[in-house]
């Protein structure tokens, strides 16, 4: 039975009633994944953003306050401080899902194409292309099998001969080093995501 | 959740958990439940402390406050035994003022009739040390030059319920010693003794005696009669040579009137003689026998407890458990005073690193 509370609404409660967060998190996480998946690239961290985002935003649900804003754009603004946390550092915070209890997880291998299906790479192709030069030999040609030509990964792993997990990895990784580099050069990898 | 990504789905199964675990705390109480047993553990140093520093023969080095100790004494020990069984360590075990070794009263009672035999272990002890030179073998050195009377007076707490113990061990003591108790007086769980101990026995007495209790006063006088002494041993020898000259006279006296005056001169100077031998002889004793005033008092005020055996009202009883209580919580809040910069310092440290993590978060 879907909830009529706004997310505001919701948010307010969830101080009394830490369920009402489930709500928020029920309603908003597939987007922030999309929205983080396409800054990052890497479909491993970007999960681990979206975890880590939920959990600070559960932690500290007591500090919200009604500003007048779409509820969800407090999310969306720990989401963007967790991300510029790490473009800074190369690693994904554990702080708020630790302070919390949230187990951190890997990421199941069926989910590697699905968040990688969430970005849209379209638009920096040719950036993608260039930066593809300063790869390692094994991850630059797992990226341009799965990235540029678009294979799945079962054909992925039967060009490089290696397992399909590996192959995942070796995107995903790929991936990730990519995201960082072009944060380096200020490409941004993907256009604003708007709630 | 309707999203195809396994780990969404996860964690949200994730964030439920966590979400049955908050409403678990929110019912199991506030957060602050988790601050308690730091709170009570301060508590508990904080009265230990305060106990230490209310109760100077704890540790000497609080000398300075022993003027308090009245009230303190009675505050460690709450009042009764009740309150003793609450909090053993109202009433910490004698500790020994000087010396290596620390017996307490009941120590002293275990050993029993051994307080007779084992004086002579501690003389030996203290023969041994450079600190007692009353002893035979330097007291001939000075020769009979030197004479000094000792006095001492020491006042001792002691424990509840051993009042008793302590005086049997005083006494043992003296008597140990050689010497004897000269009088004694006992009121209730109180007692002031006067003891007589060889002059060469000081020493060691005073510092066994320092032993059965907490040391609340100690005194020890030395009065140089030397001066004194030679002064009346030259007149005495004067005497003597004149009461000699006199019976010579006598002896050679032809008439009655001159016999009947010499043997009033003799007589006069005999006198005059007798009396100075005979505060000689005071001064002989008072050297060679020191003379101790021992004051023994329990640590709480004796009437309070003759009252619980005499009138066990309820009433009572109330009354002295809130002043007990307010005794406790008045030396926890002196211990809390000495903890103060330290919790002062956990304080500032715990602030700065909240202040920390919350700028990180924003």
């Amino acid at each position: 039975m879907p909830d009529a509370r706004s997310d505001t609404e919701l948010l307010l409660a969830s101080r009394s009633e830490p369920s009402a967060f489930v709500e928020v998190y029920r309603r908003h996480a597939d987007e922030l994944l999309r929205y983080v998946a396409g800054r990052v690239l890497d479909p491993e961290v970007a999960a681990e953003l979206t975890a880590e985002t939920f959990a600070e935003a559960f932690a500290s649900r007591g500090s919200y306050r009604d500003t007048g804003a779409e509820g969800v754009a407090w999310i969306y603004g720990i989401a963007k401080h967790q991300l510029g946390r790490y473009f800074r550092r190369g690693r994904v915070d554990t702080a708020a899902r630790k302070r919390i209890g949230l187990p951190e997880r890997p990421l199941p291998p069926e989910d590697y194409e699905r968040i990688e299906e969430l970005v849209d790479l379209e638009p920096f192709r040719a950036a993608l292309v260039e930066a593809l030069g300063t790869l390692d030999e094994d991850q630059r040609r797992a990226l341009e099998l799965r990235v540029v030509d678009g294979l799945p990964y079962t054909e992925v792993a039967a060009r490089l001969a290696c397992g399909e997990q590996a192959a995942r990895q070796r995107v995903s990784r790929g991936l990730r080093k990519l995201a960082l580099l072009l944060q380096e050069r200020g490409l941004q990898p993907a256009t604003e995501v708007t709630s | 959740m309707e999203s195809d990504i396994r780990f969404l789905r996860d964690l949200e199964q994730d964030l439920q958990r966590a979400v049955v675990r908050e409403r678990k705390r929110a019912l199991g109480g506030s957060r602050a439940w988790k601050w308690a047993p730091a709170v009570a553990a301060v508590l508990v140093v904080a009265w230990g402390i305060g106990a230490v520093v209310e109760n100077p023969g704890t540790l000497r080095v609080f000398q300075g406050s022993e003027e308090s100790t009245a009230d303190g004494g009675s505050a460690g020990g709450g009042g009764d035994a009740g309150s003793r069984k609450i909090l053993p360590e109202a009433a910490p075990s004698p500790m020994p003022v000087e010396g290596p070794e620390s017996w307490s009263v009941g120590d002293e009672r275990a050993r029993g009739d051994g307080a007779l035999s084992g004086f002579d272990d501690v003389a030996e002890e203290q023969a041994g040390s450079p600190t007692v030179d009353r002893d035979p073998a330097s007291a001939t050195a000075f020769g009979d030059l030197s004479k000094i009377i000792r006095t001492g007076r020491m006042r001792l707490k002691v424990a509840d319920g051993t009042f008793r113990d302590a005086r049997d061990a005083a006494v043992a003591i003296a008597e140990g010693a050689g010497g004897f108790v000269l009088d004694s007086r006992v009121e209730g769980r109180a007692g002031t003794f006067t003891l007589r101990v060889p002059a060469q026995r000081f020493d060691p007495v005073m510092t066994r005696l320092g032993r059965l209790g907490d040391v609340e006063l100690e005194e020890q006088n030395g009065q140089d009669v030397t001066a004194e002494y030679v002064d009346l041993t030259a007149r005495s020898e004067i005497l003597t040579a004149r009461r000699d000259v006199i019976q010579e006279l006598m002896d050679e006296a032809t008439s009655l009137q001159q016999t009947l005056l010499l043997q009033n001169r003799f007589d006069e100077v005999q006198l005059q003689l007798e009396r100075i031998t005979g505060q000689l002889r005071f001064l002989n004793d008072q050297v060679a026998e020191s003379t101790i005033r021992l004051e023994i008092v329990e640590r709480t005020a004796p009437q309070q407890r003759q009252e619980l055996v005499d009138n066990p009202s309820l009433l009572e009883a109330w009354k002295r458990g809130i002043q007990g209580f307010l005794n406790v919580l008045a030396v926890a809040i002196i211990g809390l005073g000495y903890l103060l910069p330290l919790l002062v310092a956990i304080g500032v440290w715990f602030g700065i690193k909240e202040a920390m993590k919350r700028r990180r978060r924003s």
